[in-house]
């Protein structure tokens, strides 16, 4: 029996195999975002019994008012637009330089795949000490004499920095992986055409990783989105001196577990979301037009 | 462009030297085939040729001008590979452009270029397809106008029809040697199917082992074979041998004396067994037995036994297995020395053809 045509019949058949999936789904990603955005409507509620007495935007004209909102947006903005690319390209380029020795590459990568299956706690009690004043030893490499913690004007990039060097192990990974997969010929092609060491790298290896480019940008979009984890452990508990690490999701989780704004912690959230929906949306078009070469149905 | 070989010698890691005291010449302006079996070192012959390989000792002319240590950058050598490494994010014009953008040609001169090279291998009407979506013929014609738009002092094609099937295999034959004959770049084309080797070339240079067998017209080797290798590759079904000795006693007198003392071997082409009587002069006539016949197509294939050997003919009719007299023709009947070197071509001279 092949290709049946389909039915009301064969609709429900697949319905009944996707239905575990869907349920799932429903229950897990769809309920919850409904709520959200009942609750960001919700001027006044009580959450313990979900029962909610008034609707309106004040949430949102609140987040639109609150200096802290602006932070925490600006933050998630700078990771997403600004450390995104930085790691993708720092990657890249460590990936390159591991790629032409390939006598110790094995080494390095374990070396520098070990932040990403280490704990961030771990990681960032590490960083902590690192960046200590006193004796710290990034002061003590570069000769200065920074608060790195707190001092609001450095300790974002001492987030930032801890951010790149905890995920950039992994990016390695995968764009060496990705390095592989291009056969050899294409590059030796383009030098027997004439092409300089450059135009070999542009023409040829750039366009050819494009699909590992787009995993690890899609990848890094989503974990700049939820920097959380490595702010609370950092900072032990706070963002940063004088909110100067806050970031959406922080923002986020200020707002409903510490001051039980849930109104308030919705609306940001769905800030959040309609932030990656944008972010990634504009990606995605980009990405799509990039790879054209790779679809069947070219043209 | 010529291109010499001078004493090359050259040995991958942990290996006995794939060449060894190499030296050969490739002609200018002429489609030289490369045919050897698999392993004989043609890719290595095209690499070194190309710059990915450096020899361990001696030198590689191009037009008398030492390019040895030049890289491949420098040289200006056009390559096809066996399955074409076209840049698959590339459609076929932007795979023809990049030479020309590489060498940052302006991009009037650039389109115009491109135009007639891609009617030179006729892929004008695919200019904005994608390599994936052509044939392998139309992907083999794309790469050979890359490698041919950058003006390539000479131009080398590893095994370029081996990924074709049979009908495809002729038709892009024929092309290459159109577009060689109207381009005029030196050639070389690797392969080791002998048919493509004779069908194409000016010039086949057979080797084997990493030497250097034979040079010469199809038509000299074949007839005129330099030794019991060139004579064993080329023809098809493969030449029969069998000891001098055994056949000596059925050679005329003169030429058994002659060779009584260096000949060690007799190789007998499948033609040269023939159907008494015939016109044609036989140095003998002897009763064999044919035991079987295989009709393959146009040809026959008869195997005979005579004295305790096994002989081959494609010169006979259909006949019942049994006993009959059969000539042996001189052309196709060689004899050679224990080194293999060819002493006797069936009376023809090695210098004519
Ligand atoms: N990269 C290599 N490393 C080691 N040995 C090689 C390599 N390439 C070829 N060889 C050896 O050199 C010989 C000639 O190979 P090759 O030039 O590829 O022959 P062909 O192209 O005629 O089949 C073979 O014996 C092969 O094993
Ligand atoms: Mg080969």
């Amino acid at each position: 029996m092949l290709n049946p045509k389909p039915s009301l019949k064969t609709t429900l058949h697949a319905l009944a195999y996707l239905a575990p999936l869907l349920i799932i789904t429903v229950l897990f990603t769809v309920w919850p975002l409904l709520s959200a955005v009942r609750l960001s409507l919700a001027t006044r509620s009580n959450f313990y019994t979900g029962r909610v007495t008034a609707y309106g935007w004040a949430n949102f004209g609140a987040l639109w008012h609150d200096p802290d909102f602006h932070r925490a947006v600006q933050h998630t903005l700078l990771f997403t637009l600004g450390v995104v690319p930085a790691s993708v390209l720092l990657a890249l380029g460590v990936a390159l330089l591991l790629n032409r020795l390939p006598h110790c590459a094995r080494f390095f990568q374990t070396l520098y795949f070990l932040p990403f299956v280490t704990s961030t706690v771990a990681v960032s009690l590490v960083w902590g000490w690192l960046f200590q004043a006193d004796h710290g030893v990034v002061n003590g490499l570069i000769h200065t004499n920074i608060d790195w913690l707190n001092d609001p004007h450095y300790s974002l990039l001492a987030l930032i920095l801890l951010c790149l060097w905890q995920s950039l192990g992994f990016n390695i990974l995968l764009f060496l992986a990705g390095l592989n997969h291009i056969d050899d010929r294409y590059l030796l092609v383009a030098q027997l055409n004439g092409a300089t060491a450059w135009q070999r790298f542009w023409h040829v290896t750039w366009p050819l990783l494009t699909p590992t480019v787009i995993l690890i940008t899609v990848n890094a979009l989503i974990t700049n989105f939820k920097v959380f984890d490595q702010v609370y452990a950092l900072f032990h508990g706070s963002a940063g001196p004088a909110n100067a690490d806050l970031t959406l999701t922080y923002y986020l989780y200020q707002k409903f577990y510490i001051e039980n704004q849930t109104g308030l912690a919705a609306a940001s959230g769905l800030v959040l979301f309609g932030l990656v929906l944008l972010i990634t949306g504009l990606a995605g078009t980009y990405f799509h037009h990039w790879t054209r070469w790779l679809r069947k149905d070219a043209r | 462009m010529e291109v010499t070989f001078q004493d090359i010698t050259l040995a991958y890691p942990h290996q006995a030297p794939t060449l060894a005291h190499f030296t050969w010449t490739v002609p200018d302006g002429e489609l030289t085939a490369l045919l050897g079996p698999s392993g004989s070192g043609k890719t290595t012959l095209l690499n070194l040729l190309a710059g990915l390989l450096t020899p361990d000792h001696g030198r590689l002319l191009f037009d008398q001008v030492d390019v040895t240590h030049q890289g491949m950058g420098q040289r200006n050598v056009g390559m096809v590979f066996q399955d074409y490494a076209l840049y698959p994010h590339l459609t076929v014009h932007d795979n023809i452009a990049f030479p020309l953008k590489m060498a940052h040609v302006k991009r009037a001169e650039r389109e115009a270029q491109i135009r007639q090279f891609a009617a030179l291998v006729r892929v004008t009407p695919f200019l904005q397809k994608y390599p994936r979506e052509l044939s392998g013929g139309q992907q083999q014609r794309v790469a050979l106008a890359r490698a041919l738009i950058q003006r390539p002092a000479v131009l080398l094609l590893d095994e370029p029809l081996s990924n074709l099937d049979a009908e495809l295999r002729v038709t892009l034959r024929q092309e290459i040697r159109r577009i060689q004959q109207a381009t005029g770049v030196t050639t070389i084309f690797v392969t080791h199917n002998q048919t493509d080797a004779l069908q194409i070339a000016d010039t086949i240079t057979l080797l084997h082992h990493g030497q250097v067998q034979q040079t010469g017209t199809g038509h000299q080797l074949y007839h005129t074979p330099a030794n019991l290798t060139v004579a064993r590759f080329i023809g098809s079904p493969r030449l029969t041998t069998l000891p001098f000795a055994a056949l000596a006693p059925a050679l005329p007198d003169s030429l058994a004396a002659r060779f009584a003392s260096s000949a060690t071997l007799v190789g007998i082409r499948s033609e040269a067994l023939l159907a008494t009587p015939t016109p044609i002069p036989l140095l003998t006539t002897q009763t064999m037995r044919l035991t079987a016949q295989d009709f393959l197509g146009r040809d026959i294939v008869s195997h005979l036994r005579w004295h305790q050997q096994d002989l081959i003919s494609t010169a006979l009719p259909p006949l019942a297995p049994g006993e009959y007299p059969l000539g042996l023709a001189a052309p196709g009947c060689y004899f050679f020395a224990a080194n293999g070197r060819c002493l006797w071509t069936g009376g023809t001279d090695h210098a004519e053809s």
